[in-house]
């Protein structure tokens, strides 16, 4: 049975002064899956994850979230979406606490539930200690918390593991697995750690100087690259490149 | 709106500016009493004109208090528009599913509405003690009538929000270079040049509410302009915001 498609992107590009950063994005993820978005540094990650989210307008293409023109229906998105892009921003002088209550109420959700949201990434009991205090790896936690708390169908993160020790990484990817798998929620997630993306996504998109060269699955990649997914990575981005 | 102004007012730390107002408030009470005094401190200098009238003196006071507030008006617009808009936080404040245009008037209003009432909360308060000390122990040699107290009040009410409007003036110089000091050097060259020119009118109080006309008409176009950079702004690279 063919399942939902929350992202659907088709022939996206973005260009900058000029420069094209996004030739050709046309990538697919479907309702309740992890879509883990592989690229070398400046391939275009970030910039897709941010067309996505309204952040930057299109220059030409299509893209649809929930079904919903990119450019047209922001607001509509963002209600049901959560992100996390670049290095998260806090209102620093303010607890964790407080920042996920701005959060909602920015976001016009004011029953969400801050200590569950604080619970699954384990920052409960952290105190009103302000968030200028906190290390990276708090930060980044914290940051996944107020992706999630208010309650999105679809959560787009970038790069959502940076900072983390591997036991923290661990706990996240077990989070994302029950955001998806129990929830039926979606996610879209940009990295760098391939062995990261490998075990959390069930789907894997390449992009090469600013076109998703691939879509494919963790199994195809191991039946075609036994070595593991570095190998298939630099493949994909050499080859890509070339082309 | 009422909402955004609110969450607005909250999350930022207001006490730093609530400080700036009352010291402003402090250094333009002292030079109010020290114009009353200077023809005593100078009996024998004969170009004492604007010190020997209360219009004169609430006049020199209202000139000093434009060039004071626009100055913390620009440091509030550079502060909550110009720093949120162009720095990090802007990622965070264009995730929110908020038009961006009704996000900036909350701003505007905020800083506006600030500034405003802080200059007529000082002004009231320093004209109530200065005329109440006055009427006891003068320090002038006019006599106090109810036209010079109306013409002071009407001047404060206009000086107010001349002073708000050269922030908001100020403030689109700022925006348009990203720039913090470039949107309070832009309100010092403003407040010189209208207080420069309201100099000249100290003995016609009612050309002083001729330059208010001008001023706001200015604010209302800069006020435009920033709506429209705001409205098609884009989050780019490395959290940098470009038109």
């Amino acid at each position: 049975m063919e399942r939902e498609l929350i992202v659907k992107t088709e022939k996206l590009g973005k260009v900058f002064d000029g420069k094209t950063v996004i030739r050709d994005c046309t990538m697919s993820v479907e309702k309740g899956t992890i879509y883990g978005f592989l690229g070398r540094n400046g391939a275009g990650k970030t910039t897709v994850l941010k067309l996505l989210l309204g952040l930057l307008q299109p220059t030409f293409g299509e893209g649809r979230v929930f079904g919903m023109d990119i450019a047209a229906d922001r607001r509509k998105i963002l209600r049901q979406t959560g992100s996390l892009i670049e290095a998260p921003v806090f209102y620093e002088h303010l607890s964790a606490k407080e920042n996920l209550q701005f959060h909602l109420a920015y976001m016009g959700y004011p029953d969400g539930d801050i200590e569950k949201a604080l619970r699954k990434v384990k920052l409960s009991g952290i105190g009103m200690q302000p968030v200028s205090t906190y290390s990276l790896g708090m930060r980044q936690r914290l940051a996944i918390a107020r992706a999630m708390v208010h309650d999105p169908q679809l959560l787009i993160l970038d790069e959502p593991v940076n900072g983390l020790d591997p036991v923290g990484v661990r706990e996240i990817r077990e989070l994302f697995h029950c955001f998806t798998k129990e929830e039926g929620k979606t996610i879209l997630l940009s990295s760098h750690i391939l062995s990261e993306v490998e075990q959390t996504a069930d789907r894997i998109g390449v992009i090469v100087n600013g076109t998703v060269v691939e879509q494919t699955t963790p199994e195809i990649i191991h039946s075609r690259y036994p070595s593991g997914i570095e190998d298939y990575f630099i493949a994909t981005t050499e080859g890509g490149a070339n082309t | 709106m009422k909402r955004l102004i609110k969450l607005e007012w909250k999350r930022n730390r207001l006490r730093t500016y609530h400080i700036a107002a009352v010291s402003i408030f402090i250094f333009l009470l002292a030079m109010l009493f020290l114009f009353a005094a200077i023809p005593r401190l100078e009996p024998t200098d004969t170009d004492m004109g604007p010190f020997l009238t209360y219009t004169g003196i609430t006049s020199l006071y209202n000139i000093l208090g434009i060039a004071s507030f626009a100055i913390f008006s620009s440091v509030l617009a550079a502060r909550f528009v110009v720093q949120d808009f162009t720095g990090p936080q802007a990622l965070l404040l264009f995730s929110y599913p908020i038009s961006r245009s009704k996000i900036l008037w909350a701003k505007l209003l905020l800083v506006f509405g600030y500034s405003v009432l802080a200059n007529l909360l000082c002004g009231t308060t320093a004209f109530c003690l200065f005329f109440v000390s006055e009427s006891l122990f003068p320090l002038s040699t006019a006599s106090i009538r109810i036209e010079d107290m109306v013409t002071a009040f009407l001047s404060l009410l206009c000086s107010s929000i001349m002073a708000g409007g050269i922030g908001m003036i100020a403030l689109w110089f700022g925006f348009r270079k990203r720039s913090i000091s470039v949107t309070i050097i832009a309100a010092v060259i403003l407040a010189v040049v209208c207080c420069q020119f309201l100099g000249v009118t100290l003995f016609l109080p009612y050309l002083f509410f001729s330059l208010l006309v001008p001023v706001l008409c200015c604010a209302f176009l800069a006020g435009k302009s920033l709506f429209r950079q705001i409205k098609k702004m884009e989050v780019s690279l490395h959290d940098r915001t470009r038109v």
